[in-house]
């Protein structure tokens, strides 16, 4: 048995499936597809259950890849399923538009009533015996957040599938009715081995749905098809509107008509706190005050805390790897191997444990207060600039954590070109192992200022390489269109779990490099190769860059781990006295050619997986290319001054 | 008059939708329809987007799609 939680972004979905299933759950690739859902069991009344949780869709009419694969999914879901449709009852006339076309689908459903505190609070009085009357399946009020009513839920979803109790289908006006019942006459007098009922697939065929399009042509008899064709475009005259609209017009009112039966809105005279903060939040010029304190205050905290603990790792490493190199001098190749997996793993978990768990942290309280949907707001004119939407800063913003993570995230944009340069861009952004290397060197060497400084020059380069990509790969950006949910206080397991999900992707993408390449970086050290490596670039580096030959080594480890060029600095030039072997423009300048230059190991097969390999290399490409400009730059202008 | 123009609380109705289905089909599924009634919540500068409240939701449309929005004032 298989339970399905479906419904729209933000219903709190996610918060009943984590109340049940909690840490347990995996996330699971859709074959195919890089979108993603997570999947868990549990046992209820001595029955093994599978849980799935779909990525939120807020129509079966889809128009991205998420909602699409959501909604494959649904009608490949074998026999064996019912639906958990979850409302957010605070928004109830759109959520019903889902509840109607997941009737259309006539599998054994049931509806939680999410969010009934937030209804409340909103005036919203809500009766659901009408609403199970409407749709004849069971309605349980749910406050997921605290666990209210989720028990229940399961146990009805499982009777209702017991009982194969399907939902009645939701009339729409008598106009798109009798286009609806002309289409199935159609399909209905031809012979086909069409899947689900008629009325799902008159209406899919209304709405051209381009995921299902192409099965129809071929399942129904070209003279049948060839008649619903002409009576979907005599429609659209007679409506005077594309027929992907008819249906969806039709489906509003018809929601909006069941919100009006079932509920009650009262106007109440109480002043919502919330509604202050927003005009504060959102207020054209306070706004950004407040955004830039939120995440100044966010950044510093985590570095403060960071650079506090991470000596304690690093430190217990250290005495690790001197043991090891102790007890395995007779063979220094197997100590070598040893070590290197070692410093892999204290590499990440130095980086894990004092950077990137705070930071998810940060950033899930963010998402979940419904702030980071402002902050996509508040800069949207800015993204805009370089030819991109609000939404892209949210990968940008992980990317100052792990860019990992930040590609990843990059899914949430709807167009290719889109996710290419927020993608290229998010690249570029100095992440907590660049971090390290920027106020470890620059930051101590030179002054705190400078290394505030090679932070605000990547931002201007940022901006530029989105502003000539965008000119690069012109297209109409479809627009901002983003729901601003209310303010929520997130709750503690859900906030827990999201860290986890984004650490796992760290472990499982990321970790396995930075071992792999610290064992390399030991073997090489080990064979005495560094000498030739480093002669072997030395007129890119000391040539171009204007660097010292023992640098070239760093650089290319650097590629595996971003924070190995700095400790890895200290050995090649056999001295923690930096400055008595490189100027403070060599300094300056390697710094941003390691900020900028190819992307980790981690984050190329990052790029690979989210877009595909050729752009992982293209965008490795464009950023070494933009490294070496700067660093050449810098050198000019250190050798003029 | 474009959704654009619109002063902060104004309420208005939508009278078309000009920027082709994808942007239109994307507005119904958050649940905004031709004829109805909104409520311009906020409006930033320099070419920000415009959040409008429609029914119970609160939506930001970016500056370009609001400008392809027509409204009529009530």
């Amino acid at each position: 048995m298989q339970f399905i939680l479906v419904g729209q972004p933000n219903c709190g979905k996610s918060t009943i499936f984590n109340h049940v299933v909690g840490y347990k759950a995996v996330v699971a690739n859709f074959p195919g597809a890089t979108v993603k859902y997570t999947k868990g069991n549990i046992e209820l009344e001595n029955q093994k259950i599978d849980v799935v949780d779909l990525p939120g869709t807020y129509s079966s009419q889809t128009t991205d890849e998420a909602e699409l694969v959501a909604i494959n999914y649904l009608r490949n879901s074998s026999n064996n399923s019912v639906l958990i449709n979850v409302i957010d009852a605070s928004v109830l006339s759109r959520s019903l538009q889902l509840t109607i076309q997941l009737a259309s689908l006539q599998m054994p459903m049931v509806i939680a009533l999410n969010m009934m505190d937030e209804a409340e609070n909103k005036g919203i009085k809500i009766f659901k015996e009408r609403l199970q009357e409407i749709f004849q399946v069971p309605v349980i009020e749910t406050i997921g957040r605290k666990g209210t009513g989720v028990f229940e839920l399961f146990v009805k979803a499982k009777e209702i599938y017991e009982k194969k109790q399907i939902p009645k289908n939701v009339k729409f006006d008598d106009k798109t009715e009798e286009l609806i019942s002309k289409i199935e006459s159609v399909l209905e007098n031809s012979k086909n081995d069409l899947r689900w009922y008629s009325r799902f697939n008159a209406l899919k065929l209304i709405e051209k749905d381009p995921l299902l399009i192409n099965e129809y042509k071929s399942i129904i008899h070209p003279n049948d098809f060839k008649k619903i064709e002409e009576i979907i475009s005599s429609a659209e005259k007679d409506y005077k509107k594309p027929s992907e609209l008819i249906s969806s017009s039709a489906r509003i009112e018809a929601a909006y008509r069941i919100f009006e039966k079932t509920a009650e809105v009262k106007s109440h005279d109480k002043i919502d706190i919330r509604k202050r903060i927003d005009d504060l939040l959102m207020h054209p010029i306070l706004g950004y005050i407040f955004m830039i304190a939120i995440l100044s205050i966010m950044f510093f905290s985590i570095f403060k805390l960071g650079s506090f603990v991470e000596p304690i790792f690093l430190d217990s490493f250290d005495l690790l790897n001197n043991y090891l190199a102790e007890q395995f001098k007779d063979n220094q190749v197997v100590a070598s191997i040893l070590i290197g997996i070692a410093s892999g793993i204290g590499g990440g978990v130095g980086i894990v444990i004092p950077f990137l768990i705070p930071f998810f942290i940060f950033l899930s309280i963010l998402e979940d207060t419904g702030y980071l949907a402002r902050i996509a707001f508040l800069v949207d004119n800015l993204m805009h600039k370089i030819g991109l939407h609000g939404l892209s800063i949210i990968p940008i913003i992980l990317g100052y954590g792990c860019t990992v993570p930040g590609i990843l995230a990059t899914r949430i944009l709807k167009s290719k070109r889109d996710k290419f340069i927020t993608a290229t861009l998010t690249t570029l952004i100095p992440c907590t192992a660049k971090m390290t290397v920027i106020f470890g060197l620059v930051g101590f060497f030179i002054s705190m200022k400078a290394a505030v400084l090679i932070y605000l020059l990547n931002i201007v380069i940022v901006g530029l390489t989105g502003k000539f990509l965008s000119k690069v790969l012109p297209e109409i950006s479809p627009g901002l269109i983003l729901e601003i949910p209310k303010y929520h206080m997130p709750s503690f397991t859900t906030v827990m779990n999201k860290t986890w999900f984004r650490l796992k992707e760290f472990i499982i993408v990321a970790w396995p490099l930075l071992v792999v390449g610290s064992i390399i970086l030991e073997l090489i050290t080990h064979f005495n190769w560094v000498e030739g490596i480093n002669s072997f670039i030395a007129p890119f580096t000391s040539g171009l860059l204007g660097l010292p030959a023992a640098v070239g080594i760093t650089l290319l480890f650097g590629i595996m781990r971003k924070e190995l060029a700095l400790i890895l600095l200290f050995a090649a030039l056999g001295t923690r006295d930096v400055l008595s072997v490189m100027t403070l423009t060599q300094v300056f300048s390697f710094t941003v050619f390691v900020t900028f230059y190819v992307p980790c190991l981690a984050t190329i097969a990052a790029l690979a997986r989210e877009l595909n390999w050729k752009n992982a290399l293209l965008i490795s490409v464009i950023t070494a290319v933009i490294a070496v400009l700067l660093s050449v730059g810098l050198r000019v202008i250190g050798i003029t001054f | 008059m474009r959704l654009i123009d619109c002063l902060n609380g104004s309420k208005v109705k939508i009278l078309s939708i000009d920027a082709g289905k994808g942007a239109e089909l994307n507005l119904m599924n958050l649940g905004l329809n031709i004829g109805d009634v909104i409520t311009v919540s906020k409006r930033s500068r320099l070419r920000g987007p415009v959040v409008i409240i429609n029914k119970d939701s609160e939506i930001a449309i970016g500056h370009g799609l609001a400008e392809k929005i027509l409204v009529e004032g009530l």
